[in-house]
């Protein structure tokens, strides 16, 4: 069994243009995307900043790996838009369309999903964007800039290094335990997996403290960085205009009651009802073939 | 004549109230982080129908201290949030939740010193990370989690109980089974480390992790009868 390729990788190199934007005028973005997500119930404006996102990974050349890292919508979209189409999470009354075995098929459930279903889906595509057009070392050094205590910034540094290092040690602890005999799945190889892993890693944490120690980790002083961030102008406006865009809309939104276009878009009932078929059966699918593959393997 | 630069001597004690010192904390904190993210994918490896994702949060809460545990859960989720996304950033209060109770429940009311206790801080645990993450669920996610869980809920909601009942319902099932085989394996992991981590820390010894299995497979069965007693009333009326 392999652990390498179960974490998907952050940084996809490259030369783009939004490769080059400044990560603190990424981070500005992602958060303003974040608030107007959930400032906001309005669908259209929720799909046009997923499209948005969507639209920047060829420019970045990371359309691929971002598709990839998109999967995870596929269970959690089609089992909200599922369940939200037969219980709205939204204060009653509601409107019945339809109905199915035991299930009541509500209009504004639909829709309610697609807001929920929007938020996640343009929060999670210009984070992967951001996520995978920078490199972590300018991240740190910009987010040291923003005055982040270094020792926070050192510790989120430091697990993002580990965790490719633990996979590999995963994998070959779990070989070396199974030409032991040990069983490869079940409750059984829980102790024998997971004692060795984490008490490995632990201890290697001395030889890091006293590596630490050694070059004075704590000690009064500036602090200086290999890697040098430098904002262009060109970062500055599209940081400018993000977050103006951003808070603009979010303020109108929150004026219009959150802009709620549920009274306005209705959905024909016979629609309804196939989608949450189609979307429940997409959710038992994803989970079959899930628990088939995993026996199989 | 010049001298070389020299790091100035750090002004505060390099110890902490654990008596270890600050470096060593500022490097087990993170590994504490990666194993958690690490754990989950473990967990999948071995086919278990159990996430086991905080296994380091309680390690670090239960050897260092609540809030260092709760820092560990923080970073957990700021960090897998800058490996995929912000999806999984809400939940960092469910791991903050959980490592405050375990921290807290072994340090200050002495809750590891035996086999029985430990297994009630863990059912305390559980109980309240899903009250804690059934709101988040709903109100971020619909009520979806993107698992087997799911089709709990769904069934939950078929026989008439109300969402935020049918997520608590089906999330208290997962949850009692993660956090008690977590806790446990956090316990055999803590008796593996070197004395210097847990000479302070007042803990129950040897994990009987089959005994424990076997009453986590009872207590998850006894609350799935109580939670589809409760569905069916709630739907009848």
């Amino acid at each position: 069994m392999s652990m390498q390729a179960a974490l998907p990788v952050a940084l996809i190199p490259g030369n783009s243009f939004i490769h080059k934007v400044n990560p603190i005028t990424k981070i500005v973005w992602v958060i303003g995307y974040i608030v107007l997500a959930f400032s906001t119930q309005n669908i259209y404006i929720l799909y046009g900043m997923a499209l948005f996102a969507f639209l920047l990974a060829p420019l970045a050349g990371v359309t691929k790996p971002l598709l990839k890292g998109a999967l995870i919508l596929v269970p959690i979209g089609s089992s909200l838009l599922a369940l939200q189409i037969i219980a709205p999470a939204v204060e009653q009354p509601w409107t019945p369309v339809a109905s199915l075995g035991g299930f009541t098929i509500y209009g504004d459930g639909l829709y309610y999903g697609l807001v929920l279903l929007g938020r996640i889906v343009a929060s999670l595509l210009i984070a992967l964007v951001m996520v995978m057009t920078t490199h972590p070392s300018d991240l740190f050094t910009s987010l040291a800039k923003l005055k982040m205590p270094y020792t926070l910034n050192f510790m989120l540094a430091m697990t993002l290094q580990l965790i490719p290092v633990f996979q590999r040690e995963v994998g070959i602890i779990m070989s070396a335990q199974k030409s032991r005999g040990m069983k490869g799945s079940g409750f059984a190889a829980v102790l024998p997996s997971f004692v060795p892993v984490f008490v490995g890693a632990i201890e290697r944490v001395q030889q890091l403290s006293i590596s630490l120690e050694s070059r004075g980790f704590g000690s009064d002083g500036m602090k200086t960085s290999f890697r040098q961030v430098r904002s262009r102008p060109s970062d500055w406006i599209i940081g400018i205009v993000g977050a103006a865009i951003f808070i603009g809309l979010s303020i109108i939104s929150i004026m219009k009651g959150l802009w709620s276009l549920a009274h306005v878009i209705v959905f024909p009932g016979t629609f309804v009802l196939w989608l949450f078929i189609i979307a429940a059966a997409t959710f038992a699918g994803v989970i079959i073939v899930t628990l088939i593959y995993a026996f199989k393997k | 004549m010049t001298t070389a630069p020299v790091a100035s001597a750090p002004k505060k004690s390099r110890l902490n109230r654990n008596n270890l010192p600050m470096t060593l904390i500022v490097t087990l904190v993170p590994v504490c982080v990666a194993l958690n993210i690490v754990g989950g994918y473990i967990a999948s490896a071995l086919r278990l129908p159990v996430y086991l994702d905080m296994i380091g949060t309680a390690i670090s809460a239960i050897v260092l201290g609540p809030w260092w545990g709760a820092l560990v859960g923080v970073l957990t989720n700021a960090g897998s949030s800058l490996i995929s996304g912000p999806v999984s950033l809400p939940f960092a209060i469910v791991n903050v939740v959980g490592a405050l109770l375990w921290g807290y429940g072994v340090r200050s009311w002495k809750m590891g010193r035996t086999i029985p206790r430990f297994f009630i801080l863990n059912i305390i645990v559980a109980i309240a990370c899903t009250i804690v993450a059934a709101p988040i669920i709903v109100l971020v996610f619909g009520g979806a989690t993107g698992n087997g869980a799911d089709a709990l809920t769904g069934t939950f909601l078929a026989v008439g109980q109300n969402l935020v009942g049918s997520v608590f319902s089906s999330n208290i099932l997962t949850s009692l089974a993660d956090k008690i085989i977590g806790g446990f394996v956090a316990l055999a992991i803590i008796e593996a480390l070197p004395k210097s981590l847990t000479a302070n820390v007042d803990i129950v010894k040897a994990t009987p992790l089959k005994g424990i299995l076997w009453a986590v497979a009872g207590i998850v069965i006894g609350v799935l009868i109580v939670v589809v007693f409760l569905a069916i009333t709630a739907g009848a009326n």
